[in-house]
């Protein structure tokens, strides 16, 4: 083994294997592991763990908790007739970060692409119709990034939604073209949520 | 607006330059395969975020070298502020685009900086296929609004989507209906961004049909006029290209689920060019082919000046070879009086004709520029 040690070469293996990473930063990472104190070490091994053991994802909203239902969910000073869309569980921390909004969210994890082999059925839409035509909300927010795939997937929910009768409607496009809601700065997106437009009119 | 400064480091035959550029017009003599278009290539970057020649921004890159280096200091005629523009590519990690230390997008340059090219090729937009026509148009258009750009990209990502769900049917027919399903929302912005640049295109047509036949009425002997006409994928009439898009692309489908792709819309289109009312591409000669070429893209310096208010920079590669002495001196007429000029060429003949207009000339030599001070 080239590295003398088949731990170390065990270890940059799975560095490289994450998203950005490429074998020279995974070695890198490696040999700092490799010199970093014990107890250091053991934490970060522990945190990997417990984020795969501890945190699953709401059985009602999709978005990540450690207890499903999450708090979100189960809070009752919070709206039901108001649903909320978005791509992913980082857009529901920057939605209630405005405190502009008191309803439930549906995380769909994504937007449709099918460049990347992404369809309906890889979405959590089905789980989404499943659930409105349960709590019946009088309005659901669609509040998908701005861009090509935000917008298609925008179109496919206005009509897959239309039978159910509520009012459908889109966070106002204040927000920078091509910035994404995560990056949109608070009060920018308190001011998109209120000011939201009905679709289908 | 002009370039006062070209600095280029690993750009196809330049390992390292650095070129002060000084009021008025620029010169660069040379023999062929010394560098002179190179020089003119890395401006277009500057202004463009691409070049006309190459599709690949590896090509540009020196030989052997990891990747190419272009920067451009830029002065606007009416304030004396001055913009910093970089370029860079790496082959491991491809483009940046820099505007006064900046990150931007081609979109940003397109904006900020109006470059004209010519050159003999130029021909090619009306011998070649509709391709290229195509790319002129959307050229004149992003640099006329950064709307036409949007719109542009928009309707090309949810082409490319939609192309998606054609060729690759079977992953999305699950379920019943599953693939149209999954093609509709794919289809509405097709049509909604598709019906647009339908619509500016036509507009943009218009407005170089009226500026063509402005600059080429006297220019050809009695041919002329030059014109041109748009032609559109799907024709319609009125003002609204939507509900006739709509109905073609319904038209379409079972064609397009054979073949794979979207076969019908603004990707399609093309445009006619009539010399004196017969198509230029099969019945004008060379010459007039390559004087039309010409005029097309004296056309393209007209809208962006109406449009910005200021001259675009000219690029204008070897006319020389192409146009006649009288056609040439006409062009040079028409333009030195317009915004700043870098003139390449082989031919010394016209060297005494350019220093009587003002021009500075630059000797280039395998990669390497000399300025020659007057
Ligand atoms: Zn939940």
């Amino acid at each position: 083994m080239e590295l003398g040690s088949e731990a170390l070469g065990r270890l940059i293996d799975e560095f490289s294997r994450l998203p950005g990473i490429g074998r020279k930063t995974a070695r890198r990472l490696a040999f700092h592991v490799l010199k970093a104190d014990l107890p250091i070490v053991e934490g970060f091994a522990r945190a990997l763990v417990d984020v795969k053991r501890l945190v699953t994802f709401c059985e009602s909203c999709h978005n990540i908790t450690q207890v499903s239902p999450c708090s979100l969910c189960e809070d009752p000073r919070r709206q039901d007739v108001l649903v909320c869309v978005v791509e992913e569980p980082s857009d529901v921390l920057a939605i209630e970060g405005t405190g502009e909004y008191r309803g439930r969210y549906h995380v769909l994890h994504g937007v449709l692409s099918p460049l990347d082999g992404v369809g309906p059925d890889d979405l959590k839409i089905k789980e989404l119709l499943a659930r409105l035509h349960e709590s019946r909300p009088t309005e659901v927010i669609l509040a998908l990034n701005p861009d090509t795939e935000g917008d298609a997937t925008s179109f496919y929910l206005q009509k897959l939604l239309a039978p159910l009768g509520c009012v459908v409607s889109r966070i106002a496009r204040g927000i920078p073209v091509g910035g994404d809601l995560e990056f949109a700065d608070s009060v920018t997106l308190g001011r998109a949520i209120q000011g939201r437009e009905r679709l289908g009119e | 607006m002009r370039l006062i400064h070209l600095s280029l480091g690993d750009f196809r035959n330049y390992g390292s330059l650095e070129l002060p550029l000084g009021q008025g017009h620029h010169l660069l003599l040379g023999q062929n395969g010394e560098g002179k278009t190179n020089v003119l290539e890395a401006v277009h970057l500057l202004g463009t975020g691409g070049s006309q020649r190459a599709s690949r921004d590896a090509v540009l890159v020196a030989h052997d070298a990891p990747g190419y280096r272009v920067g451009g200091r830029f002065e606007s005629d009416r304030e004396s502020r001055s913009l910093r523009v970089e370029v860079t590519y790496q082959k491991s990690g491809g483009k940046k685009i820099r505007i006064d230390k900046e990150p931007g997008r081609a979109s940003d340059l397109l904006g900020a900086i109006k470059v004209v090219s010519f050159a003999p090729s130029d021909v090619e937009l009306v011998q070649e296929s509709a391709q290229v026509r195509r790319r002129f148009l959307d050229l004149i258009g992003c640099q006329l609004s950064p709307k036409y750009m949007t719109v542009l990209r928009e309707y090309q990502r949810a082409i490319r989507q939609r192309n998606e769900t054609l060729a690759k049917s079977f992953v999305y027919s699950r379920g019943k209906n599953g693939a149209s399903l999954a093609r509709e929302p794919w289809t509405d912005l097709v049509i909604e961004h598709g019906s647009e640049l339908f619509r500016r295109r036509r507009h943009l047509v218009d407005q170089l049909s009226e500026t063509l036949r402005d600059l080429s009425e006297d220019a050809y002997k009695g041919g002329g006029p030059l014109d041109v006409t748009y032609d559109p994928a799907v024709p319609w009439d009125g003002d609204d290209p939507r509900p006739a898009f709509e109905v073609a692309l319904a038209d379409s489908r079972d064609r397009e689920e054979a073949v794979g792709y979207t076969t019908c819309g603004p990707h399609a289109d093309d445009v006619n060019l009539k010399l004196g009312g017969r198509e230029l591409r099969r019945f004008g000669s060379l010459g007039q082919q390559q004087l039309s070429a010409m005029f097309l893209k004296l056309a393209q310096a007209d809208l962006v000046r109406t449009a910005v208010g200021a001259s675009p920079i000219l690029l204008v590669d070897e006319m020389f070879a192409v146009l006649d002495r009288q056609a040439a001196e006409e062009f040079l007429a028409r333009v030195e009086g317009e915004g700043q000029i870098i003139l390449a060429t082989a031919q010394e003949g016209w060297l005494g004709e350019l220093r009587d207009r003002h021009f500075h000339v630059h000797h280039v030599r395998a990669g390497a520029i000399e300025s020659v001070t007057t």
